[in-house]
């Protein structure tokens, strides 16, 4: 008996949670990552040692496909993993999640083949591989090394499984709408009115005016939190960075930049995320002052 | 001797990296050894995509060994007495010496300078501490195409220390018994615990055995290492791999040639232990072109494609790393990445095909070819007008003319199709494939070659894949698009420096050449008014004038030409320069260029000696010649023999026809005791003007003599070799 979608979702909970990560939910914000819900993108940075685990709902509206097709989706689900610092035998844990799943790898073919994983909107990249499920792609596993244009140090192992994958190799379903999500609950009935509803809407509804206006209005308002004195709101910086890139997705998927303001306009996200990153570092580890540390 | 055993296990390191990191250790291992005097020798490294091991033979023992240390001069040596000075005693000291093993020697053999010095006998150290101290420098001393950080930590002097990717365990024998090296993790960038600490623990495959609760196994030796391996399924020998993967492909029917051998290779070190799955795609898709099946088969699953079915259904082989039992899965699993990629594909092919190719070009007008260059539309226009001239400037029949022009105008319509917005790598074929069904072949053939020939051999593709008046009209098409490209690039100032080409406009020049040398029909193209009309047809988009592009193009292309005819090895650098000096124009006949360059290699190599002679000889006349202009030689204003027998010599070498380059070349050959005799014994800048005149008259019908065939004063002539005209 394979396991249905939720089961999947509960079995790496139950066993990611003995590993000793915290188990979170979802940013409550449209991303097109994981990476980008701030418990990765800004808990990788500084010396803290971290580890989470969470659902991502992801949002790529250019992969929408009206509900037609049975691999590529508007919003998918990433499962998230973090481990700061990476552990010695993360590979052997990560494969040891697989055996949870039901998957004995020495009757498949896995395979850690070379993949480097980079967000160009993020300032961030990293070292590591695409895990291959008998020729499926079915996790992406990196080793950050940068991330808001930071080197980080300790590195932390990132694990991101593609769900719809796995259920689909699990229960053998070729399509995707086949997908039990729970008992008797087909991922069709749960998931195929918002695929076609929300395609419909980015690829011919969505007002390009009105999205432009929100990207500008969303870096607009992160650049001005960022240089507002007073206490931290760097993470609150951070959710504008979000919407800014949400914003664009949906330009992008409606065909409504060109060429040139599409490089320009990942430009504008980029460096408001690094600025976001620094920010976020120095109010959480302060350097200290010159004259203090001369003393020192 | 005694064996070193040296393995390096990690995380999967990239296969394509895997055979360079493994030269790099041979190289680096063995250098640092010799220079330690351990005379490494036998030195062999195996590897997977977990592991890089070495094999040597090392000394067992530095051996001892005398340096000679050198001191002051004699005289501060030596005090006024002849006894040895405060200087030499501290010399003495420094060194560790008794003040009687101080001697005075010469520091050159014969020379009277004496010097004080000290023989000092240098005990060598026990191999182990020696590698232990040279392991850490093999180690940091990899070069990777990218390396990154995983907290690690080097006791070498230099701290942080980065890798291709997470080293797991470290294996380091000498003669049975562990070298030790660590690995320290890096905590806050500075040193922390040990991580990797060298040992006689290897590890065999991450999950056979199956079942097995402990992958780790102890070895004394190599022998022991590979054959402990082989039992845990670890190929090490990645030519044992490669053997093993090609006899199973072999035995699923596949032809092992091309791409497949290519992919094959890749393959080998992908998996520690290959095992080749077979795979066989429904026959609803056997419909598919072929094209089409190998595209997603190769270039998506890496999978090698095999002779179909008897029911007509595709097959494919793909490589696992997992054993024969788990081979049914890995199949299913691969075939069903397969189908969902070709349902794709499948529906793409379909939805194309209810439009024609011709439909699509005004579509092109919202694809931009580059910024400042217009649309692909813009292209496609000029393209097809530049094809039309060009073929018939070249004698083409009526009906190819007009075919290449058609060519022409829907070669990049296939840009907007579905399937080549999926699989950019089809361009070209698929408009090949859409037009077929609407257009003569010779039109469908030409699109859908136009972007070849991208290699420069000769036996390269389109090269045996298409004749007759396809082939003509595809080297007008691909021609034409190529001259297209370079004019609206170098145009605008965008040419290509150092490994810097983002436009590919190099292969597009090399495409130029190629196309002239190996399969133009026809009158060849006259450049300058090739490049007038592209630069006409560009209009104002260009940033330079017509004849600043006529310029820009034919030195970049007869720069194209030297790179295609040196990586063909039609002759030696000098040789390629000499016959593309020669006072022609080569671009304007590449064909005779490399004809008269083979006939100067093949001339030259008969007559290296005189060769040499005559480059020095023609390098003087030149510099001697000059810019003057001399007239007509008169025979009766001789005065020494020299002269005479000089122009009799070139008179008859005149003889042989200048269009048989090989045959000139050995007439000139032939001069060379004249041309001797007439620089040893004539003064040309003579005093008498009309003397002097004459004698330029003379030296400068010798340069033109080969002057259509190659400027032979371009030929390298080591300085000595002639003696005789110097």
């Amino acid at each position: 008996m394979s396991l249905s979608f939720s089961g999947i979702v509960a079995t790496l909970n139950s066993f990611w949670e003995k590993q000793g990560c915290l188990i979170q939910l979802g940013v409550d914000t449209e991303v097109g990552a994981g990476t980008m819900h701030p418990e990765t993108f800004l808990r990788v940075l500084g010396p803290e040692p971290w580890k989470v685990a969470y659902v991502q709902p992801s949002r790529r509206p250019t992969d929408g496909r009206y509900g037609d097709n049975p691999n590529r989706l508007y919003k998918h689900h990433q499962y998230q993993v973090i481990l700061k610092p990476s552990p010695a035998n993360v590979q052997d844990l990560y494969l040891d999640s697989l055996r949870a799943l039901g998957i004995e790898p020495a009757d498949h073919d896995v395979r850690f083949e070379e993949d480097n994983w980079e967000s160009p909107a993020l300032g961030a990249w990293g070292i590591g591989w695409q895990v291959l499920l008998d020729g499926q792609e079915i996790t992406q596993f990196t080793y950050f090394q940068q991330a808001g244009g930071i080197n980080l140090s300790p590195i932390s192992a990132e694990i991101t499984y593609g769900l719809e994958r796995i259920a689909m190799y699990l229960q053998d379903k070729a399509d995707v709408y086949d997908v039990e999500w729970t008992a008797g609950v087909p991922y069709r009935a749960v998931r195929h009115e918002e695929e076609f509803e929300l395609s419909r809407y980015s690829f011919e509804l969505a007002d390009v005016d009105l999205h432009m206006k929100l990207f500008e209005g969303a870096l607009g308002e992160a650049k001005r939190l960022l240089e507002t004195s007073g206490p931290r709101v760097a993470l609150a910086a951070y959710d504008w960075v979000l919407r800014a890139s949400h914003a664009f997705n949906v330009l992008d998927a409606r065909g409504g930049i060109s060429v040139t303001q599409r490089a320009s306009m990942l430009l504008q996200i980029r460096k408001l995320a690094c600025a976001v990153a620094a920010a976020h570092v120095e109010d959480r580890w302060p350097a200290p002052p010159k004259d203090e540390a001369k003393r020192g | 001797m005694a064996e070193f055993l040296f393995e390096i296990g990690f995380e999967e390191m990239p296969a394509p990296w895997l055979s360079g990191l493994a030269d790099q250790l041979g190289a680096k291992f063995t250098a640092l050894a010799a220079g330690e005097q351990l005379a490494p020798a036998d030195v062999r490294v195996l590897w997977t995509s977990r592991r890089l091991v070495l094999v040597a033979e090392v000394k067992a023992r530095q051996d001892d060994r005398t340096v000679v240390e050198w001191g002051p001069a004699a005289k501060i040596a030596k005090d006024a007495s002849g006894n040895w000075s405060k200087a030499a005693e501290g010399f003495a000291k420094k060194q560790g010496v008794v003040l009687d093993a101080l001697k005075l020697a010469p520091k050159v053999e014969g020379s009277a300078d004496l010097y004080v010095s000290a023989a000092k006998a240098i005990t060598g150290r026990p191999t182990s501490e020696v590698l232990a101290g040279l392991v850490p420098s093999v180690l940091r001393g990899f070069n990777f195409p990218k390396r990154m950080n995983w907290d690690a930590w080097l006791e070498d002097g230099r701290g942080a220390f980065e890798f291709g990717r997470p080293i797991q365990w470290i294996v380091a024998l000498l003669a049975g018994e562990v070298v030790p090296v660590t690995i320290y993790d890096a905590v806050a960038g500075a040193k922390g615990a040990p991580r990797v600490v060298s040992g006689r623990r290897s590890m065999g495959n991450r999950f056979y055995p199956r079942g097995a609760s402990d992958r780790g196994f102890d070895v004394r030796s190599f022998a022991e290492l590979e054959a402990g391996l082989a039992s845990r399924f670890v190929i090490l020998d990645p030519a044992k791999r490669a053997e093993r993967i090609r006899a199973q492909v072999v035995s699923a029917g596949a032809d092992v040639k091309g791409e497949a051998a290519h992919l094959l290779h890749e393959w080998a070190d992908l998996v520690e232990y290959p095992t080749v799955v077979v795979g066989t795609i429904p026959k609803e898709f056997a419909d598919l072109p072929d094209e089409v099946l190998e595209t997603v088969l190769a270039h998506h699953q890496k999978a090698v494609t095999l002779p179909r079915a008897k029911d007509g259904s595709p097959r494919f082989a793909a490589i696992s790393g997992g054993d024969d039992a788990a081979a049914p899965n890995v199949a299913q699993g691969q075939e069903r990445v397969v189908i969902a990629r070709l349902k794709d594909a499948r529906f793409f092919y379909s939805e194309d095909r209810k439009r024609t190719i011709e439909s699509r070009v005004d579509d092109l007008a919202a694809v931009t070819f580059h910024k400042g260059l217009g649309s692909y539309k813009d292209k496609a226009d000029r393209i097809s007008l530049l094809a039309t001239n060009l073929a018939g400037h070249a004698g083409l029949s009526p009906e190819t003319t007009t075919a290449a022009g058609r060519a022409a105008r829907f070669a990049k319509a296939d840009l907007v199709t579905l399937m080549v917005r999926e699989f950019p790598e089809l361009q070209g074929v698929m408009g090949g494939l859409y037009a077929g069904t609407s257009e003569p072949a010779e039109v469908a053939s030409a699109i859908r070659w136009h972007y070849h020939p991208v290699a420069v051999e000769r036996e390269a593709a389109p090269a045996g894949r298409v004749n007759g008046g396809a082939l003509e009209a595809f080297a007008v098409v691909a021609l034409a698009d190529k001259i297209d490209t370079l004019a609206g690039y170098l145009g605008i100032g965008v040419t290509p420096s150092g490994s810097s080409d983002p436009y590919g406009l190099r292969r597009a020049g090399q495409g130029v050449i190629r196309i002239l040398l190996d399969f133009w029909t026809g009158r060849p193209p006259a450049f300058d008014d090739v490049i007038k009309d592209v630069h006409r047809l560009y209009g104002p988009a260009l940033t330079k004038s017509a004849d600043e592009l006529r310029v820009a193009m034919r030195a970049f292309l007869v720069d194209r030409l030297r790179a295609v005819l040196l990586t063909r090895e039609e002759g030696a650098a000098d040789e390629i320069e000499a016959a593309l000096s020669a006072r022609v124009d080569a671009l304007d006949d590449v064909r005779s260029a490399a004809k008269r360059l083979s006939a100067l290699a093949t001339v030259r190599s008969e007559h290296r000696d005189v060769f040499a002679a005559l480059a020095e000889s023609f390098k003087r006349a030149k510099n001697i010649v000059g810019e003057t202009q001399p007239g007509a030689v008169d025979q009766t204003a001789f005065v020494e023999g020299a002269e005479g027998l000089l122009h009799a010599a070139i008179v008859k070498a005149e003889t042989t026809p200048a269009s048989d380059p090989a045959a000139r070349l050995r007439a000139v050959a032939g001069l060379r005791g004249e041309v001797d005799a007439f620089f040893k014994g004539v003064m040309v800048m003579a005093d008498d003007p009309k003397l002097k005149a004459n004698r330029l008259a003379l030296l400068s019908r010798l340069l033109n003599l080969v002057y259509e065939v190659a400027d032979l004063s371009k030929l390298a002539s080591p300085t000595g070799e002639n003696a005789a005209s110097s």
